[in-house]
């Protein structure tokens, strides 16, 4: 049997690479979703139906937080070089000035999702070593 | 106010999260571009790499958490517009709901009301009726039919019944006139041994119950139902100790029993001490009391009547001067009162449910087609809903919107019909069905109807959610679920044929029933019940002058035609029966024995076959006369005219008889004396009261012919 060319995202840890990617900076829904794709060599394949409840779920938590903000591409076009909080409480006008702007939501970890990350991280190492310790072939 | 902040706050989520969705469409399709796509290949490129837009956002609101009532809140706002937008198919299916559940709520109301609500009574288990029994010969056919007891077996079975407990006699064919404060009130009474209300363990909610030592004293007391010291008396307490006139003699109340109290039926209202002289006690007479007992703890009914039948046969051993020895003419029976009371209804009944179980049935087939048949008209849309990124729950719920408002209309006016049907029904019940009273809307069916109804309104609406599963997607057509529907209707045409066919039967029976002729016309006959106080008129001969004097002021009353007293009218649901015997004839058969004055016949228009009618000029001085109906001519004389022979009454085990003979002067026609369906004995009258054992002239009925110009 070949190896598959695309893996499914284990069972909880979409979270973990969720944190992990936010760990180099802010990311839209997106971005992140492309990040996890190319840093896994194409492997790992988010769906989004999957990645922004996820994305939702952890800002519930706390782990991370959210604001609108305007895109790279964006930026360098207009020269806004500040991401810009949309402040008005009306969520119609918001969003057209949003659109006005070419802004996206951004995700940004925060302090206790920082100390999550590491939590996870080291659950996940031992997971690791557990796992190939177990498969490892028997002398 | 709290929730129209949330309110707020999640119209803004909800904006956010659309705009985010738009925005990271957006950037993929920007992406695309910057790739060398087309605007129109880079978007399609992009959602395509998004995914179902629709389940995306869905998730999302899933993870906010309340989503649950408003989605729920959706599909019932999109179930209703639904149901709005086919009146017709959903007021067909309401009503199918509305009519299932009503009727058979109705039926089983009743059904509970007479045959499965126990008594009113503690541990009602243990209660039973004993009564003798005697074989009827009925054309070559042997049956045992049960009669009333008489004090003689009564005071034997007391005695000699180690299985039951105690056991308790009532005459209930008691009639009082109460007078005194207010109208002249005749009240249908029971005379009652001391230990009925210990037998049915009742105590009164005023007062006392009176001892053995009233009773044998014959003391003037009485208890008052709870209906008739409310309806008379104004519920007030100090009755208890008061005297009132009955029969013009004054009885001090004693006690108020508790509404529970309603025995033997209902319509008993007042109780007074049986009172026993040496005379009434026995053996092979005076068979006109109710024998009630109440079973050891542990007894079995069967124990009491293996010991029932062993006395019996002691009792004919014990008194071979009474009764015929070796043969099997008088038993004994013994089962539970509810049982008895309901004995002659209770086929019918069965038969009833039975028939309203199919209705039940056939109603919810008819739903459920309904249903299917609607579903599979929903599947390409319900395909359509799925392809837009409805998941297979969302469906589910949206197709339980829709079901839940049917069913619950449906048991909402399940409820209206219900109670509308009893409230027709019950008066239309056989007035002498045993408790009647006790009949009301019984809460457990209709949550039994109800809820079998809505199972099938909610399985047969979920058949097309089967449509979103993976293969009925990906393969099949989308016409679907055509097999059950074909299962259902067949089973259903079954069932209907089931249900036509008897109710066929069921019509023809009633046809036969409506064309039964009771033997005498209620047209114009307008009757009423009184009861002579022996304390007014204390010998016969008064009695005697006092209904002369009442029929002949009934028959001077204008329109009147003929006017005639008897003991018992036919179908009043009173039984008075003995056996006869002719003279010169080894024939003793089982009659109606009713005493009747000469007008009586007339008044009911009971024709004349043979002979003459009873005359003014029989008297006390003349040779006893008696008229036999047709049915005992046949069977006893053939084709031999019967008029100018003798008949006696022979009471019942070979009893020495001294009985006078009676000449039978005419031959009348057959009566219905206990019902039209049932028409068990044929009937004797007889121009001299009865030798009544307790001095008790028993309610006098007077019949009167009213010509209507």
């Amino acid at each position: 049997m070949p190896p598959p060319d695309k893996i499914e995202v284990l069972q909880g840890t979409l979270d973990l690479l969720i944190l992990r990617t936010l760990q180099w900076g802010p990311q839209h829904g997106h971005g992140i979703g492309q990040a996890i794709r190319s840093k896994s060599g194409e492997l790992l394949l988010i769906e989004h139906g999957s990645l922004y409840p996820a994305l939702h779920r952890l800002q519930r938590e706390g782990w991370i937080e959210s604001e609108w903000g305007v895109t790279q591409n964006n930026r360098k076009r207009t020269g806004i070089g500040i991401a810009i909080r949309q402040r008005t409480r009306n969520p119609r006008r918001r969003s057209r000035c949003s659109r006005f702007l070419k802004g996206a939501k951004f995700y940004r970890l925060t302090e206790t999702g920082k100390s999550q990350l590491a939590v996870e991280e080291s659950k996940w190492k031992l997971f690791v070593k557990a796992m190939s310790r177990t498969m490892r072939p028997q002398e | 106010m709290g929730w129209i902040r949330d309110w707020r706050l999640r119209a803004q989520q909800e904006a956010d999260l659309k705009e985010e969705i738009r925005t990271n469409l957006a950037i993929g399709k920007a992406e695309q571009m910057a790739g060398g796509k087309t605007p129109a290949e880079a978007d399609r490129a992009a959602r395509l790499e998004f995914g179902n837009l629709t389940s995306t956002e869905e998730a999302v609101r899933e993870v906010w958490g309340w989503t649950r009532l408003e989605t729920i809140l959706q599909d019932m706002r999109f179930g209703a517009r639904k149901l709005r937008k086919t009146p017709v198919w959903s007021a067909i299916v309401i009503l199918t709901l509305a009519l299932g559940v009503g009727m058979s709520t109705a039926i089983f109301s009743v059904v509970h009301g007479v045959l499965l609500q126990p008594l009113p009574y503690p541990e009602p288990d243990r209660l039973m009726a004993i009564s003798p029994t005697a074989t009827q010969k009925n054309k070559d056919q042997k049956s045992k039919e049960w009669f009333n007891p008489n004090p003689a077996l009564w005071t034997y079975w007391r005695e000699h019944l180690t299985r039951v407990e105690d056991i308790a006699l009532t005459r209930p064919v008691v009639n009082f006139n109460l007078t005194g404060d207010g109208e002249p009130e005749r009240l249908q009474a029971a005379r009652i041994t001391f230990n009925v209300p210990e037998v049915l363990r009742m105590r009164p909610i005023f007062g006392r119950t009176f001892s053995e030592d009233e009773q044998r004293a014959d003391a003037k007391v009485a208890l008052l139902s709870h209906a008739l010291w409310n309806r008379r008396f104004g519920g007030d307490p100090a009755i208890v100790g008061r005297k009132i006139q009955l029969n013009g003699e004054p009885f001090e109340v004693i006690g108020v029993m508790p509404p529970d109290f309603r025995y033997p039926t209902a319509s008993f209202e007042i109780w007074a001490p049986l009172y026993l002289p040496p005379s009434a006690i026995g053996h092979g007479y005076n068979f006109g009391y109710l024998c009630v007992g109440r079973l050891k703890p542990g007894a079995t009914v069967e124990q009491a009547q293996g010991e029932l039948s062993a006395a019996m046969r002691q009792i004919a051993l014990e008194h071979p001067s009474a009764y015929k020895q070796g043969q099997d003419w008088m038993g004994g029976l013994i089962e539970p009162l509810a049982q008895n009371q309901a004995s002659k209804i209770r086929p019918t009944l069965y038969l009833l449910t039975a028939a309203v179980a199919c209705l039940l049935l056939i109603g919810c087939m008819n739903l459920a087609v309904l249903l299917i048949a609607r579903a599979s008209g929903r599947a390409r849309e319900i395909v359509v809903r799925v392809a837009l990124g409805a998941s297979a729950q969302r469906i589910r719920h949206q197709l339980l919107a829709e079901a839940v408002p049917l069913g619950l209309g449906g048991a909402a006016l399940g409820v209206a019909v219900a109670w509308w049907m009893l409230s027709i029904l019950k008066p239309l019940l056989p007035a002498d069905m045993p408790r009647v009273e006790s009949i009301s809307l019984n809460p457990t069916a209709f949550a039994f109807a109800t809820i079998v109804s809505m199972a099938v309104v909610i399985l047969a609406s979920l058949v097309p959610a089967r449509l979103t599963t993976a293969p009925a997607l990906g393969s099949r057509s989308v016409t679907g679920s055509s097999g059950v529907r074909d299962w259902l209707v067949a089973a259903q045409v079954a069932l209907a044929l089931i249900l036509l066919f008897a109710g066929v039967l069921f019509a023809r029976s009633f046809a036969a029933l409506l064309d039964v002729s009771p033997g005498f016309s209620s047209q114009g006959v307008l009757t009423m019940h009184l009861a002579v106080s022996r304390a007014k008129f204390p010998k016969d001969e008064q009695i005697s002058a006092y209904y002369s004097r009442l029929i002949e002021a009934a028959k001077a009353a204008p329109g009147v035609l003929e006017a005639g007293i008897v003991n018992r009218l036919p179908l009043s649901g009173i039984m008075q029966t003995g056996g006869v015997e002719f003279e010169g004839l080894d024939n003793a058969i089982l009659v109606d024995w009713r005493t009747a004055t000469p007008g009586y016949h007339a008044a009911l228009g009971i024709p004349l076959k043979l002979g003459r009618w009873f005359s003014d000029s029989d008297g006390a001085d003349t040779p006893v006369v008696g008229l036999i109906d047709e049915a005992v001519a046949k069977r006893v004389f053939g084709d031999r005219n019967p008029v100018g022979t003798r008949f006696r009454w022979q009471g019942p085990p070979g009893q020495v008889n001294d009985d006078p003979w009676t000449e039978i002067v005419g031959v009348v026609g057959h009566v219905h004396n206990d019902s039209l369906e049932s028409d068990p004995r044929p009937q004797v009258y007889c121009l001299r009261a009865m030798p009544l054992v307790d001095g008790q002239i028993a309610a006098a009925v007077g019949a009167v012919d009213i010509g209507l110009a």
